[in-house]
């Protein structure tokens, strides 16, 4: 075959493809609405939960994150990572639905349409960024120099805000196209749509084109798929199959994974023989012990979960001394409304303070530990002493403490 | 006629044709540019300049990537396969193209190691490279099976 011809072949072909786009299921406005819809709850979720891990390391005069349940972040933060992974296949998917309106001539049609338009820009750029940078997060990934955590927070917004007018504009439209008798859902029904009025999208009867279940099918297994290789890291019996998570629950120092390793002062700090463990500020006696003392004190065991921001977590039993025991024999009384700064030798990291409400600090199992699983901590988890409490993110739970102090309010 | 099939709406016009508008339109867009006003009034104050040249390069690259490269290189892999294969191999043969973009999407930082931490082991624990091979073995014998079936269930037209 000569150049020309092949030329025209894929011309040829290119002009099939585009008559395909056109008439094919796939781009029609049904299936917009339903990745549409899909993806609406799949985003609101991830940024509800976005929102409250936000509100629960920032806390707020109006908002106090709960002492309990104690495995509630567990599920809120696991909720955000997997609707965020499984939002991936659901956003190209959808993007890929409307991506022949790009191209419409004219662009817009009336005021009313601009602003639909431009509203389109931050809403398609914010979820591309935030699923992006979502993911390489939680890869520990970061070839960008600016701030995760804060831009991640506010292009959230960004996103939501564009959200808010896309669902405006496009309620009416949705709720129409939902309630339209579905006949190209099936090739079945393309053939019924052809051999009928001929009258709205045009038919899927080409064993080529997809027919729209065929296609929303295949995105739901592809999210299912990405579901299923990288739940695991928090659902503990889908373990084995988060083949594709950046971590698995059971793979760790003492079975447990670790997030943040200590720098080499922090080591010296924590196996230092000077080491001593205070309770200071608004107490009638400052306590200094050595890790013999604090280890002779009225012991607690608890079971509770190490939940990480990146959406792994790992229930532990954990032994340590509760913050109530060590605030009572500080001479803090059981009446005291109190704030609770814990304190590591993490010196100058954004990790070297957690505070504590007085809610959270007085919980019967909000520990300064120092076992794990019967075995005194490992160096990665927080040696000599770290904090465990109910319900906190994994970054508040202060590791290598040395001290806490109480201020009463 | 059913409760159901009265509720349905005949097939039509795209409803888009009457084009957005009314009180819930701008109610919403109004509400909506002030979020994202806000938001980006917020980036912008709580960045460098070093860091809001990165951010711009990220928020505004990644949505360039999607329409000027992604998407365009989807419609060539329609053209191409439409050019090379059979009317009914086109579809199982696209369907695991597609999974193999995704896999490789998600899992594109793990095979690279980028996370990797020599001194963190539970970090990326896994040999990805070798899950990704598994994975895209199980998706393409996946899509051999359904072609076997394709041909069986009628010809090799082009």
């Amino acid at each position: 075959m000569t150049a020309t011809g092949r030329a025209a072949g894929v011309r040829a072909r290119a002009d099939e493809v585009r008559s395909t786009v056109e008439a094919s299921p796939v781009h029609d406005e049904r299936t917009a609405a339903i990745l549409g819809l899909a993806l609406g709850v799949s985003f609101t979720i991830c940024f509800v939960t976005g929102l409250l891990s936000h509100l629960a390391q920032h806390p707020t005069s109006w908002f106090a994150w709960p002492a309990r349940p104690a495995g509630l972040y567990r599920v809120t933060q696991g909720l955000h990572v997997a609707t965020g992974l499984a939002s991936i296949p659901l956003l190209l998917a959808k993007l890929w639905a409307v991506f022949p309106h790009l191209f419409r001539w004219p662009p817009f049609e009336s005021a009313a349409h601009l602003v639909e338009r431009v509203m389109l820009v931050p809403l398609v750029f914010g979820s591309v960024f935030l699923l992006f940078t979502g993911t390489a997060n939680v890869m520990h990934w970061y070839p960008w120099r600016f701030s995760f955590t804060r831009s991640h927070y506010w292009v959230a917004w960004m996103t939501v805000g564009a959200l808010v007018a896309h669902v405006g504009a496009k309620a009416g439209t949705t709720v129409l196209a939902l309630r339209r008798r579905d006949t190209t859902g099936t090739s079945a029904g393309a053939t019924a749509a052809t051999a009928g009025d001929g009258v709205g999208p045009a038919p899927s009867s080409s064993p080529a084109i997809p027919s729209r279940r065929a296609y929303l099918g295949w995105t739901a297994a592809a999210s299912g798929l990405v579901t299923l290789t990288t739940v695991g890291q928090t659902v503990w019996p889908l373990r084995s199959a988060a083949v594709l998570a950046p971590r698995r629950p059971d793979i760790g120092p003492q079975g447990v994974p670790v997030n943040g390793v200590p720098s080499a002062e922090v080591r010296a700090a924590a196996t230092s023989a000077d080491y001593r463990f205070r309770v200071y500020g608004d107490v009638e006696e400052e306590l200094s012990l050595t890790l013999e003392e604090l280890r002779s004190l009225p012991g607690h065991t608890a079971a509770l979960p190490i939940t990480c921001v990146e959406g792994w977590s790992r229930q532990a039993t954990w032994t340590g001394v509760t913050v109530s025991e060590l605030m009572a024999r500080a001479g803090v009384p059981a009446s005291a409304t109190v704030d609770v700064r814990v304190e590591s030798f993490q010196h100058g990291s954004a990790y070297q303070y957690s505070t504590m409400s007085d809610e959270q600090a007085r919980d019967r199992d909000a520990l300064i530990a120092f076992d794990l699983g019967g075995e005194p901590l490992h160096m990665d988890h927080g040696y000599p002493a770290r904090l465990i409490a109910p319900n906190r993110p994994g970054v508040l739970q202060t590791k290598w403490v040395e001290a806490i102090r109480v201020t009463r309010r | 006629m059913s409760a159901g099939e009265a509720a349905a709406v005949p097939d039509g016009p795209p409803a888009a044709a009457e084009g957005p508008g009314g009180a819930l339109f701008w109610i919403s867009a109004v509400v909506g540019a002030a979020v994202v006003a806000y938001a980006l009034r917020e980036l912008w104050s709580v960045s460098s300049p070093v860091s809001r040249a990165s951010l711009a390069r990220f928020l505004i690259g990644g949505g360039l990537v999607h329409d000027a490269l992604w998407a365009p290189l989807v419609a060539v892999v329609l053209v191409v396969t439409a050019q090379l294969l059979p009317v009914r191999s086109r579809l199982p043969v696209r369907v695991g193209l597609a999974f193999t973009a995704l896999v490789l999407i998600v899992s594109w930082a793990q095979v690279r190691g980028y996370g990797v931490r020599a001194n963190n082991p539970s970090l990326l624990p896994r040999d990805y490279g070798l899950v990704v091979a598994v994975l895209l073995a199980a998706i393409w014998a996946a899509v051999a099976v359904a072609l076997v079936v394709a041909q069986r269930g009628g010809g090799g037209d082009r």
